[in-house]
């Protein structure tokens, strides 16, 4: 078996995602076949067997569920019915995880049995860290990736809450902990103001949770420790397998300075073929590698303070003139510009 | 929750059917088939095409009310043209000789007098649709848009009311009219969904909808914000009458009962409201951010 798994693989047990959907699609006279349609599931199926699905087969639903039911909000309602629905061992040591920190690192190594679909890194500074999230296995339309980013912050924000021992009506927004949207306010903002309780920001490069450090190895409440370590130890013969685009970025960022074709040799196909696999995941190397470099150089110029020179030298560039232009090439704007709008 | 209304009508089905027999029979036993040189093929399509659409309007009226004298207008005069436009579509295929003259003379008549009896359809409606109006007025005001509607409270969207407040917003700055808007928010709402289901969570809202608005005046338009969030716009109004209305809706939701079908109910909690007066010259956006954020201040403090 494979060590990552593409778009067109039928690798999850997603009933946890379509099931919800369904059920709230018909609730507001939408039928399961109409939300269903174009992904090749069948409603009828999901009652008598359990189903794999691929995640271009679960982009389509989502995608049909934004189309269909675009203003009412059930991302964010399916981020929290998932909250109450999800199951397993992976949860349950994380509900019993004795810091947020040590649920991160959970989240890590029970990836594929929690949310495959994507993944993070973090970065972190003296005070606070940064969880970049980014899709695992291929690259969704924009529709699809908004319909994810608020479902994930939907979800996380009731994780949150739980965890932090908080009542319903308490609100994150005391917490040092906030959420950037890489997309522009949109004009449904009013599931924003109803459905999150945090600190959130739009228009940014990345979708990113940002939390204070000190919330993050804060202990809680409600850990058990050791159950959180017995859920770990139980063999759930689920093999941790991540996403096509999740692999690549990771080989990416453990040999930097490898070329494409290189890249594909280590993964053992034809330089053609790794192109053509790239590509049928609606990316490329450039783009990956790109994409990889400017969150790194985001971080550092914003939140370390980094000079042009010392974020070129991060990223191994020969000198700073190129840095700059690739900065703007990846951002629109020059490290000097952005500088100044992220300080206002 | 959706009604068949078909199901309502089954004796109106049954007049259309036989109504229809009547007429194929008529024109087979009084009529002679043309040759298919005497055919023209347009008119037939054209014609055949009218007769149709007007069975789909006539099924569709069917579909879309319930029983009464309006729609037993609408559907006899529908049905009365329907058989004269057929009349119409099969003289093209027969032809009525001698004796049988008179299918064709008459053709027209059913149309005519469905005409008739479509407009007094159209002026009982009218009056129907007036009584109606009437009981949207706090949802609705001078514009209906289907679409902008939230299916599980039946009130209007979050959409409907941002085009509303744009309104008011400029007759603020060119007439100094005040406005004041509000937000309710249905306290433990997802415990609720957490505790009944939620379909016994969507019956809610639904509920709350109604309650508010049988608490405003008139001149007042409540929408679904979204999630568990109503927002009220009051023009016309400044904060403190703004707050007595809100206050009394509260007081209304807070004493509703939710009946189940064992004859149970769960007595339901309460709402947390806020209500803002607009600035003169502030947007919508501000509007609305600084409304959801004081909402929010407020409900950290009660707790």
């Amino acid at each position: 078996m494979n060590r990552y798994f593409e778009a067109h693989e039928r690798v999850f047990k997603a009933h946890t995602l379509i099931l919800p959907l369904v059920e709230m699609a018909m609730q507001r006279g939408v039928s399961a076949d109409l939300l269903l349609k174009g992904s090749k599931l069948f409603f009828e199926d999901f009652k008598t067997h359990s189903q794999l699905i691929s995640c271009a087969q679960l982009d389509v639903v989502f995608s049909n569920a934004s189309k269909l039911l675009a203003k009412d909000g059930v991302s964010f309602l399916l981020g929290e019915r998932l909250s109450h629905t999800a199951s397993g061992n992976g949860l349950q040591a994380l509900l019993h995880a004795k810091s947020l920190h040590h649920m991160y690192r959970i989240s890590q190594l029970r990836q594929f049995e929690l949310f495959p679909y994507m993944y993070t890194k973090n970065f972190r500074t003296q005070t606070h860290t940064h969880f970049i999230l980014n899709f695992a296995v291929h690259k969704p339309s924009t529709q699809v990736t908004t319909f994810f980013y608020e479902l994930v912050a939907s979800l996380i924000e009731r994780v949150l809450k739980q965890r932090l021992g908080m009542l319903a009506t308490q609100r994150l927004d005391a917490f040092d902990y906030c959420i950037q949207f890489p997309f522009p306010e949109p004009s449904y903002i009013e599931q924003f103001h109803s459905n999150l309780c945090g600190s959130y920001s739009f228009s940014h490069q990345s979708f990113v949770i940002a939390i204070s450090n000190k919330l993050l190895n804060q202990p809680l409440a409600d850990a058990m420790p050791t159950l959180a370590k017995y859920y770990l130890c139980q063999n759930d013969h689920i093999a941790h397998r991540v996403g096509f685009l999740q692999f690549v970025t990771t080989l990416i960022s453990k040999f930097p300075r490898a070329t494409s074709d290189q890249l594909a040799h280590k993964m053992g196909y034809s330089c053609a073929t790794f192109k053509r696999k790239l590509k049928q995941h609606q990316t490329s190397f450039k783009e990956l590698k790109d994409e990889l470099q400017k969150q790194q150089s985001l971080f550092n110029i914003t939140e370390l303070g980094y000079s042009n020179e010392q974020a070129a030298a991060a990223l191994s560039f020969s000198d700073t003139t190129n840095f700059r232009r690739a900065f703007k090439r990846w951002t629109g704007k020059t490290p000097s510009e952005y500088r100044h709008i992220w300080s206002r | 929750m959706q009604t068949n209304f078909l199901r309502l009508h089954t004796y109106l089905v049954a007049f259309l059917v036989i109504a229809l027999l009547v007429t194929f029979s008529c024109v087979i036993t009084f009529g002679t088939v043309k040759a298919d040189s005497q055919i023209g093929w347009l008119d037939c399509f054209a014609e055949g095409g009218i007769a149709m659409v007007t069975l789909t309007w006539l099924l569709t009226t069917l579909l879309a009310r319930p029983k009464g004298k309006v729609t037993n207008l609408l559907f006899f005069g529908l049905t009365a043209m329907l058989i004269s436009m057929l009349l119409d579509f099969l003289d093209e295929f027969f032809r009525f000789n001698g004796d049988n003259g008179w299918v064709s003379h008459l053709e027209a008549f059913p149309a005519f007098m469905g005409m008739i009896l479509m407009s007094f359809a159209m002026y009982h409606w009218y009056k129907e649709q007036q009584i109606l109006n009437n009981m949207l007025s706090k949802k609705e005001r001078f514009y209906r848009e289907h679409g902008l509607t939230d299916f599980i409270s039946g009130l209007y969207r979050a959409e409907y009311m941002k085009q509303h407040i744009d309104n008011e917003l400029l007759s603020l700055k060119l007439h100094q009219r005040a406005l004041s808007v509000a937000l309710i928010d249905i306290k433990d709402f997802s415990q609720f969904n957490g505790r009944h289901g939620t379909a016994r969570g969507n019956s809610l809202l639904a509920d709350i909808g109604q309650i508010i608005l049988l608490n405003l005046r008139d001149t007042d338009l409540a929408c679904r914000y979204a999630g568990d969030r109503f927002i009220v716009l009051m023009p016309n109004t400044n904060l403190n009458a703004a707050q007595e209305i809100i206050k009394q809706v509260a007081k209304m939701v807070a004493q509703h009962k939710q009946y189940t079908s064992e004859n149970n109910y769960s007595t339901f909690s309460q709402v947390h409201w806020r209500c803002v007066e607009a600035y003169n010259g502030e947007s919508k956006a501000a509007l609305l951010k600084r409304l959801n954020d004081e909402l929010n201040v407020q409900k950290a403090q009660m707790v």
